[in-house]
């Protein structure tokens, strides 16, 4: 337990003392959010409401990409790992910690959107806190599995963004965040279906601001749940820590 | 004494990477309390031996024994008693002297006092900066601390001096001294013939996988000569057997055109040299036998750098 802890704190100070993961995590979307519903917000869709929730579900990915993939891809690297399986230290303790660690970065990537969206929007929970507190963690654990996914398929630091960025782009554009399903072409909307961010989306948009849903809730929190076994089982199978 | 009592027990191991066989048959023993040396070129099969007894990677077959006890059935109590130093350090960038030292303390049951540990490398002056902005002789100080959180009973260190200035270097041999004195079985590798006889009570000769000489009075037996080197001049005929007579000459290797003389008794053999062909002596240098020329004696060709 002593040792799950320690890992967990490690990780943050990386986090925390890392300005550019700190930047992609937190401040990038939560810009995004504001401008675009600036840009866009004359009209009746595009308001902060539908944004907020939308930029902090990329928020969670990017917790997948920036602060996962890419640090367990550099930290691989780095052997910090490997000189770790000398210690004690079990793999399941080292595992605990990590995930763990993100997933309180999620939290507070939704404390931060929450508490700028009420200072700045006066945007209020509608839905039930309880129900938020569930999508952020499930969002954040569907990301954080494809985290360990993406760094299983990367072999070196150089590859992760190669294979990491088309995977986050193509899931910023088709996932409905940036612009409502029902303005895509049709043939590209069975796309949307498929992109786990789509569920997340969905699920904080409804919890938050009550946006008219695109699924039932119910949906969205089963697809998570199938995303983060596909993902685990996936990264069970993929990922390396040497 | 059987495998038991050895803190480390090697035997008849075994590696190999694909047609490569990175360890072909190595055994050793290194006895409680001993500094023992694993010398030898990059490539020699030294890491791999040291990751095996780590239980960083499996054997292909062998006996491998830390304090009697095998990674397969005691992988934990090894881990628990044993402290490492890796080629790479291995530590976060962003955590500081002090919270690196702390984190590895937290993975053991029990831990050594911080400051006696961040004392012991001498890094208080530093023990609040970054592991990134550390230079590369303080990053290492800090890699044997972390080796020593749990006050183990063996240490391994692999290539501990590697790259550091001569100053740095000097301050590892003391700690490293320290640490023998101190009654802990320390095991490391370099290729560093002057640090093996300054730290190490036996030294086994590594290469290609395998031990070619191995311990005892190794460094006497090959060490006690000095090497007179000089180039013969073109076309000139070289007679080793002619130079193997001059007073003093325990050896004698020609490679190409140049020749080294290891020699026991320097003036007798310099006075005797310079009398018969002083004219034909070009580039001469005295110096103290290397690793290199250990190499040379014992394989028969130059070390592969």
């Amino acid at each position: 337990m002593k040792a799950v802890w320690a890992i967990y704190r490690a990780n943050f100070r990386e986090y925390a003392r890392n300005p550019a993961v700190l930047a992609f995590t937190v401040i990038m979307p939560l810009l995004l959010a504001i401008f675009l519903s600036l840009i866009m917000g004359n009209q009746d869709l595009f308001t902060i409401d539908y944004y907020l929730p939308n930029m902090l579900g990329i928020s969670l990915m990017w917790l997948g990409v920036f602060a996962t993939a890419q640090p367990l891809v550099e930290q691989r690297e780095q052997k910090i790992f490997r000189r770790m399986a000398v210690t004690p230290l079990s793999r399941q303790s080292m595992l605990w910690g990590q995930v763990l660690f993100r997933v309180t970065v999620g939290l507070f990537q939704a404390a931060v959107f929450l508490i700028a969206g009420r200072i700045g929007f006066g945007v209020r929970v509608q839905g039930s806190w309880l129900l938020l507190l569930g999508a952020t963690v499930m969002g954040a654990l569907v990301f954080v599995t494809l985290g360990y996914v993406l760094a299983g398929l990367a072999r070196s630091q150089e590859a992760a963004p190669v294979i990491a960025q088309p995977v986050q782009m193509g899931m910023m554009f088709l996932s409905s965040t940036l612009l409502p399903a029902a303005m895509l072409p049709s043939g590209v909307r069975a796309v949307v279906r498929a992109i786990p961010l789509t569920y997340v989306a969905d699920a904080l948009r409804q919890t938050i601001s009550r946006v008219p849903p695109m699924l039932p809730l119910w949906v969205d929190f089963a697809a998570m749940a199938g995303w983060i076994l596909l993902f685990f089982v996936l990264s069970v199978r993929l990922f390396k820590w040497e | 004494m059987d495998s038991l009592n050895w803190a480390v027990w090697v035997k008849d191991l075994t590696k190999r990477y694909g047609d490569v066989r990175a360890v072909d048959g190595i055994s050793f023993g290194v006895s409680r309390g001993e500094v023992f040396g694993m010398l030898g070129p990059n490539g020699a099969g030294k890491t791999t031996t040291i990751e095996i007894l780590l239980g960083l990677r499996t054997a292909d077959s062998g006996d491998v024994r830390v304090l009697g006890m095998t990674h397969a059935e005691n992988h934990r109590t090894i881990a628990c008693a044993i402290g490492a130093q890796l080629q790479t350090t291995g530590m976060y960038p962003t955590h500081t002297v002090r919270e690196t030292i702390q984190l590895f303390s937290d993975f053991y049951p029990e831990a050594a006092p911080l400051d006696e540990l961040i004392d012991m490398v001498g890094l208080r002056e530093k023990a609040g900066a970054l592991v990134k902005n550390l230079s590369g002789g303080q990053r290492q100080r800090l890699a044997i601390a972390i080796a020593l959180v749990n006050r183990p009973h063996v240490v391994f260190l692999d290539e501990p001096t590697t790259g550091l200035d001569p100053q740095a270097r000097r301050a590892l041999w003391d700690m490293i001294l320290s640490l023998k004195a101190s009654g802990t079985t320390v095991l490391l590798t370099t290729h560093y013939m002057e640090e093996a006889e300054q730290l190490c009570d036996r030294v086994a000769i590594v290469d290609r996988g395998k031990i070619v000489d191995s311990p005892a009075a190794l460094i006497n037996k090959h060490f006690k000569h000095i090497a007179i080197e000089f180039e013969a001049p073109p076309g000139a005929e070289v007679d080793a057997h002619d130079l193997r007579s001059l007073p003093g000459v325990a050896n004698v290797v020609v490679d190409g055109g140049k020749v080294t003389l290891y020699s026991s008794d320097v003036p007798a053999t310099m006075a005797s040299l310079l009398g018969a062909a002083s004219h034909s002596l070009r580039h001469m240098v005295v110096r103290q036998a290397t690793l290199e020329d250990v190499f040379l004696k014992i394989t028969g060709r130059s070390m592969r750098q």
